[in-house]
């Protein structure tokens, strides 16, 4: 039997052909129209994860990039300062060589010291480099001005950090050399319970005043804190409060820790001021954590007390020995047996070469001067031993320190003085060249990486231009098809619908 | 006596009124060509009763034994069938389109876009710890990933909204649906006290039917007199005979307060149905309400909720400009505890963030097993997260932060949901403590200007901190954000396209049916016109008839 084509069947299969391909005509002109192959997720399921996660990639590349581009100008306004305190330590050396020579004289050594001042100033100035108005060489006290001219020479209120960028996917790299590490010395003593409340903050102390805490069981208690306070003391007050709040120092051996034992928690561990007081904040416990407070850094002054193997953040310091001459006098001071700064400082005083070791202003470093003021004592490392370096004496990075001590021994007309000095400006010199080396190695890596990332972009582009544009080629032939089958289906459908018997019967 | 010259008028006669009846049935069909869901008529005609006499039996003409119209009972079933699934996967379709334009990256709210832009902020902000202007522009950013959250959450929960109340409307319509159902049942009863069948009243109670197809589940149970009763696939009546039950709608407490379907028996009893409908728009209403849209927002939800505590757990741990520590980022996550309506006992619970850190975004329901214990289950995984008990009264840990107090008296089997992931992405927003001033952001990680912390937020961006469904427990997961985000995309996009498909081949099986009808139950015209000229022709020769008698009659008058 023959099927009954009847005149809806007929209607409807048209109609639903004519709109098939007006469909895929419409996708096809939106395809070439947006360029993109997708525009809707179920265009392509696994295409669109594809494209998200490129255009993510792409983003953080560039971002990437732009960490470089806008900051590498730290390592080359580092690498240019260090340049500069390069050739002033060779014209120093210069200065002093000639002031050795048979013709000096104690005037022609007093204008050498006037000119050895100049280069003390320019030192200075390339020490407080300033970049994007941050100081390069403060470690991650960008806004302090990391060396400062006193009394004593020249004082680093810079901290140990080096500052870190993000260049590469869980890659951070130094951007900058601490000053404690290319031009003076910091002790940085670790935090202990012996640590006097007063030689907190670089010895800026903490203001007496209370603070609260509540514990996250709802606790709370307030400690007072006096300026006789030590650390320990202070953490035993905390301790004794009764809640579930146990006081610490920190992992780090920078800041305080408080944890909490609270079984049941409601609420966060909260330490607020009392009447308007600040200890809390000095003390850098001031705020409110789900969990425990770890402090921030405290940056405690090394005291007589302070023991050598609490130096360096906790690493502490091998100590041999140390070279001193002054005047006539020279030779070795044997620090081994030295357990805390005090032995040190001991040490130096009772042996023969009437000098005086003392404590510097910011409490970072130490320092040796004579006893007599005709002569000046300089403080070098035996061979290859730093420990005269490490302890901020002089030689190696301390730079400052050598420059000074050869103004004074200029000045003193003291020509043994020069002649320890020239090992010193040696010693400068090659850490001067060995941190540049440095920066230059991660300016170099910084920019190997950089131009890694560009590629990178190129190819991720190029990847999600392949997951999610357009073949506008293949699409404009699609369209060109579909336009030639709507014809045909229209022209088609305009032949079946018309004619009926109808026409025929007239 | 043989031939009687008057019965061949009558034959004439019957011929006449038979062949104009045809015709009359022919201009109906022809009429009624475009008419949806109308059958083809056919007039039966059969020989009248002969008349017997010595040499047998004559004819004594034509007569209509019935007007039956062309109709496939079986196809008509297979119909139905169908129906439910293109109503049920129209819905599906729809509703993806709508979800897929929220997540598509070129006109829709780019979440992948305001994050890469939010982490390229907190660079920026490492990389100058300090600055004024780099901190003022990752807020923006962050209030930017914000308003993208909380437009996302809200369409989200705008859709479900708008299903909600597509399923009342489709509810209505249903209703009206079965009372003309009905009332057709009852027109249909009256009108065929014989043999003959109400045609155009079938017509019309079969295209009613079909479009109650694509409403809900129907089964189609039997017929009596003319009468069929409609039941959903389990059983549930919808019209028995001449007696639609009507549908209602009833807000669900334990549902976010949306419509549930009842039905509504004579004796004015409701029973909930909105478990058993298993097909149809309604069904599809239904499930994408509740299950679809709901999981796309609860994983948009949980996305948003292990964004703000990973990020401020982070964030916590650093030092502001100012000196202090512990800031949130982000406004820590809001616990909300539904109490089960349907419980008996008088006991209340609250549950606080204890633990904004900490706490699990997954979302959890207690149930009451004893005086002093209770059971909990992690409804986002599905396992059973163990038995406690407790003292009334007294606050306890739940589920690594929630700190729950249940006081009064509860009754075994009492149920309460709780949650901290609720609505994340709509509550989504910065803390008002970095809002007001941004020296608050935690750039430092141990003084106040170094940028170690944001170091180690930047971090977070390629940390894998998700498993396949919510934040991994053991902070080892698979994922990271950006893959979580695009996972849920590309399962949108799946579902969309396997909806699209099952649709369009739904849609492909109704038209090969729908032709099938035709090829049976269609006007013609081209067949109508052969039956029309048949008729005419048959017509004029019956007239012709009628002048022969004339004629034979005139001859024998003209005789006498």
């Amino acid at each position: 039997m023959v099927t009954r084509v009847t005149n809806q069947a007929q209607q409807a299969n048209s109609l639903q052909n004519i709109f098939r391909i007006t469909e895929n005509l419409f996708k096809a002109q939106q395809e070439i129209a947006s360029g993109k192959r997708i525009t809707r997720p179920s265009d392509d399921p696994a295409g669109i994860r594809d494209a998200l996660l490129l255009r993510t990639s792409i983003s953080r590349t560039n971002q990437f990039i732009r960490n470089i581009d806008s900051n590498r100008i730290y390592l080359q306004a580092g690498d240019s300062a260090l340049e500069s305190v390069d050739i002033s330590l060779i014209r120093t050396k210069e200065l002093a060589v000639s002031e050795l020579g048979g013709l000096a004289t104690a005037e022609t050594r007093g204008f050498a010291a006037n000119e050895l001042d100049q280069i003390i100033s320019q030192v200075f100035e390339s020490a407080n480099t300033k970049v994007k108005n941050q100081f390069v060489f403060a470690g991650t006290e960008f806004r302090t001005q990391p060396f400062e001219q006193s009394a004593s020479g020249a004082v680093y209120f810079g901290n140990s950090e080096r500052f870190k960028i993000v260049v590469g996917s869980n890659t951070n790299t130094d951007f900058t050399l601490p000053g404690s590490e290319t031009l003076a010395n910091d002790l940085n003593p670790q935090l202990t319970t012996a640590t006097q409340l007063s030689s907190l903050n670089a010895g800026s102390g903490i203001t007496p005043g209370s603070f609260n805490i509540t514990d996250r069981s709802g606790n709370s208690g307030t400690v007072n804190v006096t300026s006789a306070d030590t650390v320990g003391s202070l953490i035993s007050k905390i301790n004794a409060l009764g809640g579930n709040i146990t006081a610490s120092i920190n992992s780090r051996g920078s800041g305080l820790q408080l944890t909490d034992g609270s079984s049941v928690i409601s609420q966060p561990l909260t330490v607020v001021e009392v009447s308007g007081g600040s200890a809390a904040l000095e003390l850098g416990i001031l705020g409110q954590r789900d969990g425990n407070i770890s402090g921030s850094d405290l940056n405690p002054m090394v005291t007589s007390s302070t023991l050598i193997s609490d130096l360096n953040g906790g690493d502490g310091l091998t100590l041999n020995q140390i070279g001193i001459s002054n005047g006539s006098a020279s030779g070795t001071v044997t620090l081994s047996s030295a357990t805390t700064i005090g032995d040190v400082i001991g040490l130096i005083n009772s042996s023969s070469f009437n000098v005086t070791a003392s404590i510097n202003s910011a409490g970072n470093s130490l320092l040796v001067n004579s006893n007599s003021s005709a002569t000046t004592a300089i403080v070098k490392n035996v061979g290859t031993d730093e420990t005269a370096e490490n302890l901020g004496l002089g030689g190696g990075k301390n730079i400052f320190t050598t420059l000074f001590k050869l103004r004074d021994a200029f000045n003193n007309n003291d020509s043994l003085a020069i002649l320890a000095s020239l090992e010193n400006l040696d010693s400068g010199l090659a850490s001067i060249n060995n941190n540049r080396a440095i920066v230059g190695a991660s300016l170099t890596r910084v920019e190997a990486t950089n131009s890694i990332h560009e590629q990178n972009i190129v190819n991720e582009f190029q990847q999600l231009s392949d997951v999610e544009d357009a073949d506008v080629v293949k699409s404009v032939s699609d369209l060109a098809n579909l336009e030639f089958a709507l014809q045909a289906t229209l022209g088609a459908t305009a032949q079946v619908l018309q004619p009926t018997l109808l026409d025929f019967l007239r | 006596m043989t031939s009687n010259i008057f019965s061949i008028l009558n034959t004439a006669k019957a011929g006449l009124l038979s062949q104009q009846l045809a015709i009359e049935v022919t201009g109906h069909n022809i009429a009624n060509v475009q008419t949806e869901g109308y059958s083809r008529q056919e007039v039966n005609f059969e020989a009248m009763n002969p008349r017997s006499f010595s040499l047998g039996q004559l004819g004594t003409g034509v007569r209509v034994a019935g007007i039956e119209r062309s109709h496939d009972e079986f196809l008509f079933s297979q119909i139905l069938g169908e129906g439910d699934g293109l109503g049920r996967f129209q819905v599906r379709k729809d509703v993806f389109e709508q979800i897929e334009i929220l997540l598509s990256e070129s006109n829709g709210q780019s979440l992948n876009k305001s994050l890469s832009s939010f982490f390229a902020g907190v660079q920026d902000v490492s990389s100058n710890p300090t600055g004024l202007p780099e901190r003022s522009s990752l807020l923006a950013e962050a209030q930017n990933l914000a308003s993208t959250f909380n437009n996302l959450g809200e369409s989200l929960f705008q859709i479900q909204q708008n299903l909600d109340s597509a399923v009342s409307v489709e509810v209505a319509k249903i209703n009206s649906l079965t009372q003309e159902i009905a009332a057709l049942n009852k027109s249909i009863h009256a009108n065929e006290p014989t043999t003959f069948s109400a045609n155009d009243l079938r017509d019309k109670r079969d295209l009613k039917v079909k479009e109650l197809s694509e409403m809900i589940d129907l089964n189609f149970v039997d017929e009596m007199d003319g009468q069929i009763s409609l039941t959903l696939n389990d059983g549930t009546p919808l019209i028995l005979q001449s007696t639609a039950f009507t549908l209602g709608t009833s807000i669900n407490g334990n549902n976010k307060s949306f419509l549930d379907v009842v039905v509504q028996d004579p004796n004015g009893n409701t029973t909930n149905i909105t478990s058993s409908i298993t097909g149809g728009k309604l069904k599809g209403y239904l499930d994408m309400r509740d299950t679809v849209v709901e999981e796309v927002k609860d994983k948009l939800d949980r996305m948003a909720a292990g964004f703000v505590q990973e990020f401020n757990e982070i964030h916590q741990q650093g030092f502001g400009i100012d000196g202090s520590t512990g800031n949130n980022f982000f406004n820590a996550l809001r616990t909300t505890v539904v109490t089960n309506v349907n419980n008996t006992g008088s006991a209340t619970l609250t549950a606080a963030n204890g633990d904004p850190s900490n706490i699990s975004i997954d979302k959890y329901e207690v149930t009451i097993t004893g005086a002093n214990s209770f059971s909990l289950t992690n409804l986002t995984t599905g396992a059973s997260s163990g038995a406690f008990t407790f003292s009334s009264g007294s606050t306890f840990n739940l589920a690594n932060g929630f700190a729950v107090t249940i006081s009064g008296t509860p009754a075994v089997g009492d149920r309460f949901k709780l949650s901290a992931s609720e609505s994340a992405a709509r509550n989504f927003s910065v803390a008002s403590g970095v809002l007001s001033n941004t020296s608050k952001i935690s750039a430092g990680l141990n003084s106040n200007t170094d940028g170690g912390n944001a170091l180690e937020l930047v971090a977070l961006q390629s940390k894998l901190v998700f498993d396949s469904i919510t934040l991994d427990p053991s902070g080892s997961g698979t994922f990271t954000f950006d893959e979580f985000y695009s996972s849920l995309v590309s399962t949108v996009g799946i579902q969309s396209f396997a909806s699209q498909s099952t649709f369009s081949q739904q849609e492909g099986i109704l038209l090969q049916l729908d032709t099938r009808r035709e090829s049976i139950a269609g006007v013609s015209i081209d067949e109508e016109m052969i039956n029309m000229i048949k008729f005419q022709q048959a017509y004029n020769a019956a007239a012709r008839l009628i002048g022969v008698v004339d004629e034979l009659l005139d001859t024998v008058i003209s005789q006498v």
